[in-house]
């Protein structure tokens, strides 16, 4: 297939039997994983801005997840993701708050959310190899453009568009997806944690307002003047779509998961420095890193003096793990951590640089090597590619444990155990906000 | 950059604006509001307006195209795109923004909410004005050559600095919602427009949206990014064709004095072409064999990828343009409407117009256009423009734009004439948002 036009035709038509086991049980991992990592930014970090400044009750409503009542739905979305931005743990795909709330609108059960979800996973996937290239040849977060096309779809889906309102809804949803560039990362301002929450909120609103005859072009991504050739000012672009066969794994299979509440660019660090064992950060005299040049240039980008910047850092990932013998989605990246003293001295000491023997093209090579040299002449090395990798995939009970962890004593559903016929909205009723 | 517009948007005041600017101010006011009469009495965006005026949300704004009260973001959104409708809506020079139908109608929704005199709307919109430009400046080539939709990529600058402005947020809070609004802004394909998508509407309402959103996120403290154009390898940075950037001009608050208004209800690429065949009317469509256009290079192609049958994608059609132009005797709203869409005679005209490129408008670029027409009889007329009429050197007069407000609202005694042209006398914004309200319920009394 290689039309727009296909992508939704294809999302419309899969039906429930098209959709493996394996991907269903896929698309409640990522459906715990989210919802706990957006419980715990709530618990651990407080309302975020968006709920204060934009909580706009209205029709149709979803849950507010830090108040427990409902918000007009796309603003629901946009707080309820933004608060699980801030512990930089969110993997996958930007619909998947989006299809909560179109699933509380629709009466949807747990069993039609997940179906949803792997097959907005799949759309989203495929938006993002499209224009990922694109994307980061302008500087633009990848998740956050192909965000708001995956959340368009979900909720189309979950509110019953036919094929002709699915395509509207993603394309215009594609028109109008936000620009998200990596500024906000390396500068780490709390805009940051809008990305994917800003993407959702638009896509949720394209499908909200489709059966109000707004659409977008049928070639927004493939079109002689659509974004696959603005962003890649030309040059030819991946082909669009192939979707999943009989044995073929589906996209909502290939997630990988965080470990570590950071950017993904420090994750082969810290998992190879995990290899190490324990380091006391007195006797180091000094940690170089060899990595990806995606990362490395990520990592140069930032000083790491700001929590969020701090979480880009792969300098700042490394000490405080160092430090602190693991990161800690609340406590690690705080403005009271970062001004230890003994952590930027650390951070000092520790250099990253790209390196050619993790390449870039045609498929990156996430990969880090670790030397850290001590004060008494040793040298300990390790090389890794990061924990959770595809290769490696989280635990399902690893998993659960965080979701744990993160909610703790929180009033929460169990998206683990709920049955399939159990309706979504019994599930975010448990939510009790605070 | 940033900083100077902030600090400009939440200091500026009436006093600061050159007289001239003042005069000025309600009519670049009364422009937009014509277009949003002429697209509310058509009931152009109802089903937008339906959804978000079903979607309630307690809030002080009016839809104008119904009577609804949303919060100021939602009316922003969808007055903006019944503005912005049928191309009619103004335009800056070198920066490509259309202030009237994102500016404007931010501005008014929040002047609701906020319950601000006139003449602060005015001063709000003049550095509403100031800030899009200015940040539109250095990046509108570099968006065109991406084939992007520059108003709906620089629009929200403006936008957020009216709201920013109108909610009372000081020069830095002012700032962050200018940053916020960089990190929002739709990358808006011109696919969009050539194609006849109807969310080409929202190409002027979501940048509207977000002025509105970034103000009150700004306002409760989320920070965006302060160095939104700083590198050529990051986001608006790689789209920058100006360099450095603090070299550029600081923001205009006598920027709307530039502004070149639509006389055409297309795309300003076409308004040159339609400037030429002007001068050779009237012309009688059935003698006419073939009418030929030559104009500068951006026209031309975007004329060929425009599907004309399509409201939204004729605007971006020469030959539909030109054909309509000839068989109506000017360009309104109306060769827009499914009427004309299926006209017989009008597509049968267009497939008589030929377009081709202007070598000599190519380098230097010259945005004209030549016109011949090849009469049945073998005769043939021919005109040129050097320009479209009313742009930035021949700029509309004040009554023009009166008498362009008039012919839309379709009466020379509308309220709304009055209630814009008063506003820098006027309390709040009452009357005005009175009389747009007025225009919906006019319409439902004749079209029920």
């Amino acid at each position: 297939m290689t039309d727009d036009g296909d992508l939704a035709a294809w999302a419309a038509s899969v039906g429930r039997r098209d959709i493996p086991a394996s991907a269903r049980h896929a698309a409640r991992r990522l459906l715990l994983d989210q919802m706990g990592i957006c419980l715990g930014g709530l618990r651990l970090c407080g309302v975020h801005p968006a709920e204060t400044a934009l909580g706009v009750t209205g029709e149709p409503s979803a849950t507010s997840w830090s108040t427990g009542r409902g918000r007009l739905a796309p603003y629901a979305v946009l707080a309820n993701r933004a608060a699980g931005d801030w512990l930089e743990l969110l993997a996958g795909p930007e619909c998947v708050l989006a299809a909560i709330a179109a699933a509380e609108i629709s009466n949807a059960s747990v069993g039609e959310l997940l179906e949803t979800l792997a097959i907005a996973t799949e759309v989203e996937s495929d938006v993002r190899r499209t224009l990922g290239p694109g994307a980061e040849r302008h500087g633009l977060h990848p998740p956050a453009v192909a965000g708001a096309a995956g959340a368009a779809t979900a909720v189309g889906l979950l509110l019953g568009h036919d094929e002709t309102r699915l395509r509207d809804a993603m394309s215009a949803a594609l028109c109008l997806t936000p620009a998200s560039p990596y500024v906000a990362f390396a500068e780490g301002v709390s805009g940051k944690t809008l990305y994917g929450a800003f993407s959702q909120l638009a896509g949720t609103w394209m499908a909200l307002l489709a059966p109000g005859g707004i659409g977008g072009p049928s070639t927004v991504l493939t079109g002689q003047r659509g974004l696959r050739q603005a962003l890649l000012d030309g040059e030819p672009g991946p082909p669009l779509f192939a979707p999943p066969s009989g044995s073929g794994r589906w996209a909502v299979e290939q997630i990988a998961f965080k470990p570590f509440p950071c950017s993904r660019a420090a994750h082969p660090a810290l998992t190879a420095l995990d290899d190490l064992g324990p380091l006391t950060a007195e006797t180091i005299d000094s940690v170089e890193i060899a990595t990806y040049a995606f990362a490395a240039a990520l990592d140069a980008r930032t000083r790491g003096d700001t929590p969020i910047a701090a979480q880009l850092s792969i300098r700042h990932a490394v000490a405080l793990t160092i430090l602190d013998g693991a990161l800690d989605p609340a406590a690690s990246f705080t403005r009271a951590r970062l001004s230890d003293s003994r952590v930027q001295a650390l951070a000092d000491r520790i250099t990253v640089r790209p390196t050619t023997d993790y390449p870039d093209t045609p498929n990156r090579v996430r990969r880090a090597r670790v030397i850290v040299r001590l004060q008494d002449g040793r040298t300990l090395e390790a090389e890794h590619g990061s924990r959770w990798a595809l290769e490696s995939p989280a635990p399902d009970e690893a998993l659960r444990a965080r979701f744990d962890r993160l909610t703790g004593n929180l009033r929460r559903p169990d998206p683990w155990t709920a049955p399939d016929d159990v309706r979504v909205r019994a599930l975010t009723a448990e939510i009790g906000g605070g | 950059m940033i900083s100077a517009c902030a600090e400009l948007a939440a200091t500026l005041s009436w006093e600061g604006l050159r007289p001239e600017t003042r005069a000025r101010l309600p009519l670049v006011v009364l422009d937009a509001l014509g277009s949003a009469v002429a697209a509310a009495q058509r009931r152009v965006c109802d089903g937008l307006a339906g959804r978000i005026g079903a979607s309630g949300g307690r809030g002080d704004a009016w839809l104008w195209s119904s009577s609804e009260r949303v919060p100021a973001a939602h009316a922003a959104l969808v007055n903006a795109a019944l503005t912005h409708h049928f191309d009619l809506d103004d335009g800056c020079p070198g920066a490509s923004v259309h202030g009237g139908s994102t500016i404007i109608p931010a501005a008014i929704a929040c002047a609701e909410t906020t319950s601000v005199s006139g003449r602060e709307l005015l001063v709000a919109i003049a550095a509403g004005y100031a800030v899009a430009v200015a940040c539109g400046r250095p990046l509108r080539d570099g968006i065109d050559a991406h084939n992007l939709h520059p108003p709906a990529m620089l629009g929200a600058f403006g936008a957020t600095a009216a709201a920013g402005r109108l909610f009372g947020l000081p020069a830095p809070r002012l700032g962050s919602a200018l940053n916020l609004a960089a990190t929002m802004i739709p990358i808006a394909p011109f696919e969009a427009f050539v194609r006849g998508a109807t969310v080409k509407d929202l190409y002027a309402g979501w940048p509207a949206f977000i002025g509105v959103i970034a103000a009150l996120l700004a306002a409760d403290g989320l920070d965006g990014p302060s160095d939104v154009f700083g590198r050529p390898d990051d986001g608006l940075g790689t789209f920058l064709t100006h360099a450095p950037i603090d070299a550029l001009p600081a923001p205009d608050p006598d920027e709307v004095l530039g502004i070149e208004f639509k006389r055409y209800a297309a795309c300003r690429a076409v308004h040159a072409t339609l400037t030429a065949l002007e001068a050779l009317l009237p012309v009688t469509a059935a003698n006419v064999s073939a009418i030929e256009v030559e104009t500068y290079p951006f026209p031309v192609a975007l004329s060929a990828d425009a599907d004309a049958s399509t409201p939204i994608g004729a605007q971006t059609s020469i030959p539909y343009c030109v054909a309509s132009m000839v068989l109506d005797g000017g360009l309104g709203p109306d060769a827009f409407g499914a009427t004309a869409l299926a006209d017989p005679v009008r597509r049968s005209l267009a497939s008589r117009v030929t377009v081709a490129l202007a070598g000599d408008m190519v380098e230097p670029l010259v945005r004209g256009a030549r016109v011949t027409i090849t009469m049945a009889d073998g005769s043939t007329r021919r005109a040129a423009a050097d320009a479209s009429r009313w742009s930035a050197d021949r700029p509309a007069t004040d009554d023009a734009l009166v008498e362009k407000f008039r012919q839309l609202a379709g009466t020379r005694s509308h309220p709304l004439e009055a209630a814009a042209l008063r506003l820098a006398e006027a309390p709040d914004v009452h009357d005005l948002v009175t009389a747009l309200r007025a225009v919906a319920a006019q319409r439902d009394e004749v079209l029920p």
